[in-house]
């Protein structure tokens, strides 16, 4: 089938805005929106510039703003993307934008780094793996499914107005280690995501909820960290 | 550059957000308004009934239905956020729980709207 793909171009060298273009694309309605991406720049338009890697939704390069969602574009299928309209294709928001779909995603990782998001275990190291019941386990499962792909986090509303708010994947991945039994360090964590940039600047648009393609209850866990630091210090 | 291209199609949440941002903006000014016709007292008592008067207005009177709308619209998704902060299934029913915030508030409105506004037909108070 034929689907008319519409893209929010923008290239520094060139151009002073971002402007809309339009392309045909040749495409089954199982392909995903990736496909009509890749057969653009094959056949059409090879200047045309986004990120992809693995192509099956588990190295979350390839997020954008696919009719008006943040959508992985190698998850969402043709069918589904209501092909009988131009599919709408932009640039994830709240980062600046290098070139057409590119963004620029460092300020997103020193968010994510900032939360010191690897295990810290106190005491001797253990020369075996650190026992964890399976009910410990579970209590940070759903945070463990994070691809820091940043669907999430440039569907926020707070984040496009505020250049210093952490974001919802940052909290995500303290989380999945604040409650963590094997980690010592919650305390840490809790009291970066307690400072003015962090937990509570969440207004609970849940944005981030709806747009996690691995459906990740992002919202819940954020409140689940925002409680924590209240609990804490009462 | 940032990009900015459509408008976000963001689900009931985030339009709980931004109607509560937008309701809070105009409380807020209407509170500025009413700070300022209440001062008026202290200048001069026949400017503050003047002014008043101007209140009893059919576009005024408007005014006043819209400003309670967003007022109980306001307060009540106020509580809906503090529920989402304090309870898990608030956070799963936060959408059920948005349109319970639309109902009540389009019930209140509709009601305290008749209220408003029928002395200006009658010229006599409801109650």
């Amino acid at each position: 089938m034929k689907v008319t793909l519409e893209i929010l171009r923008y290239d520094p060298a060139t151009d002073k805005a971002p402007h809309w273009e339009s392309y045909e694309a040749d495409v089954d309605p199982m392909d995903r929106v990736l496909d009509a991406l890749h057969h653009v720049k094959w056949y059409t338009d090879g200047t045309l510039a986004f990120r992809r890697s693995c192509a099956h939704a588990v190295c979350g390069s390839d997020a954008m703003v696919i009719n008006g969602e943040n959508r992985l574009a190698c998850q969402l299928l043709i069918k589904d993307a209501s092909p009988e309209k131009p599919i709408k294709v932009e640039p994830i928001r709240g980062l600046a934008v290098e070139k057409d779909l590119i963004v620029d995603m460092e300020p997103f990782f020193d968010s994510y780094r900032s939360i010191l998001p690897y295990l810290m275990h106190d005491g001797p190291e253990p020369d075996k793996e650190i026992y964890q019941s399976p009910e410990d386990r579970e209590r940070f499962d759903d945070t463990t499914k994070c691809i820091l792909c940043a669907c999430c986090t440039t569907s926020c509303p707070i984040y496009w107005g505020s250049g210093s708010y952490v974001g919802p994947a940052a909290i995500v991945n303290a989380h999945r280690f604040i409650f963590d039994s094997r980690d010592d360090h919650a305390d840490e964590r809790l009291a970066i995501l307690a400072e003015k940039s962090g937990v509570f600047r969440c207004r609970t648009a849940f944005n981030c909820t709806e747009a996690c393609p691995r459906e990740i209850k992002v919202t819940q866990a954020i409140q689940e960290v925002k409680r924590e630091i209240l609990y804490r210090s009462l | 550059m940032l990009s900015r291209g459509t408008v976000y199609k963001g689900k009931t949440g985030m339009w709980a957000f931004t109607a509560h941002r937008v309701t809070g903006f105009l409380v807020l000014m209407f509170l500025l308004l009413h700070v300022v016709d209440v001062t008026l007292a202290g200048i001069s008592e026949h400017l503050y009934d003047t002014v008043h008067a101007v209140y009893g207005n059919v576009l005024l009177r408007l005014f006043e239905v819209g400003l309670l709308g967003a007022l109980v619209f306001h307060a009540l998704n106020g509580l809906r956020i503090i529920a989402v902060d304090f309870f898990d299934a608030a956070v799963r029913r936060q959408k059920q729980l948005a349109w319970a915030v639309v109902a009540v508030t389009a019930v209140v409105t509709v009601l305290g709207g008749i209220v408003i506004m029928l002395p200006f037909f009658t010229h006599k108070p409801v109650f």
